[in-house]
């Protein structure tokens, strides 16, 4: 695939997350608990571990979308916003799987029209679910 | 009960897959790139079956599909991959080239349960 790097790299101000009030009103579109529980059989212990998982990956994964939004790199932004998306989805964490997803089909369009705005739900998305994944890890 | 490789760079799904497949008496092992995971496929005792991710760094899963296809040591072990995003045509190749089932992500446990049954 070719590696579309016209015009001048994005800047994304203040980086992911900065003014962004999360929200903690256990919403199944951020978290569905529900299904989540019943892919893992009720484990909760299980469940808890995955989240700890998703949210040790994260920092790096939202570093480098950001990285390939900015230089504008679409082949490095459709697979780093294809891997958030698989972990998202497997969590059912719906809002971070769908926002993931709006990247990597910008990323696959061969343009990155709409990526800030995709990378601000994306923001806004994560804001809300890092404080549902920390409470099951129990160290909220 | 069998012995099952996991292969996927994504440490939730991997972890997923590894618990629910253990919780069925399974022994698993894990590799979370492609160059891992065909070594770990050629590991004796043998591996019964393969549950390979098809996006991964170090080659795709359709390419690694093909070298475990391809060697004499793991070309009888069951590959049923697993894919976010692979499409009609995807589907086609990699049943083409041998695998025994295609899943989709998010996983459904009983999916991969039924495809892991089937396959050994």
């Amino acid at each position: 695939m070719v590696d579309k790097t016209p015009g001048p790299p994005f800047q994304v101000a203040g980086g992911l997350l900065s003014g962004v009030k999360p929200s903690d009103n256990g919403d199944t579109d951020t978290l569905d608990e529900p299904a989540l529980m019943t892919v893992v059989g009720g484990d909760r212990k299980l469940a808890g571990e995955l989240a700890q998982l998703f949210l040790d990956d994260l920092d790096n994964r939202v570093a480098e979308i950001t990285a390939a939004v900015e230089a504008r790199q679409v082949d490095r932004l459709r697979a780093a916003a294809h891997a958030l998306r698989g972990s998202a989805g497997s969590l059912r964490a719906g809002n971070v799987r769908d926002a993931s997803g709006a990247l990597e089909s910008i990323a696959s369009s061969g343009s990155l029209e709409g990526a800030i705005h995709a990378l601000n739900t994306l923001d806004l998305a994560l804001a809300s679910l890092r404080p549902r994944l920390a409470k099951m890890t129990g160290r909220a | 009960m069998a012995t099952v490789l996991v292969v996927d760079d994504d440490r939730v799904v991997s972890q997923l897959v590894a618990a629910l497949l253990r919780t069925k008496g399974h022994k698993v092992f894990t590799a979370f790139d492609a160059v891992q995971g065909l070594m770990q496929a050629k590991r004796n005792p043998p591996i019964d079956a393969i549950v390979l991710d098809v996006n991964m760094p170090g080659g795709s899963g359709e390419e690694t599909l093909r070298k475990i296809k391809m060697s004499t040591q793991t070309q009888n072990i069951p590959v049923i991959i697993l894919s976010g995003s692979i499409d009609a045509a995807g589907q086609d190749r990699v049943i083409t080239q041998g695998a025994a089932a295609v899943l989709f992500k998010p996983l459904v446990p009983e999916e991969l349960l039924a495809a892991i049954d089937a396959a050994l």
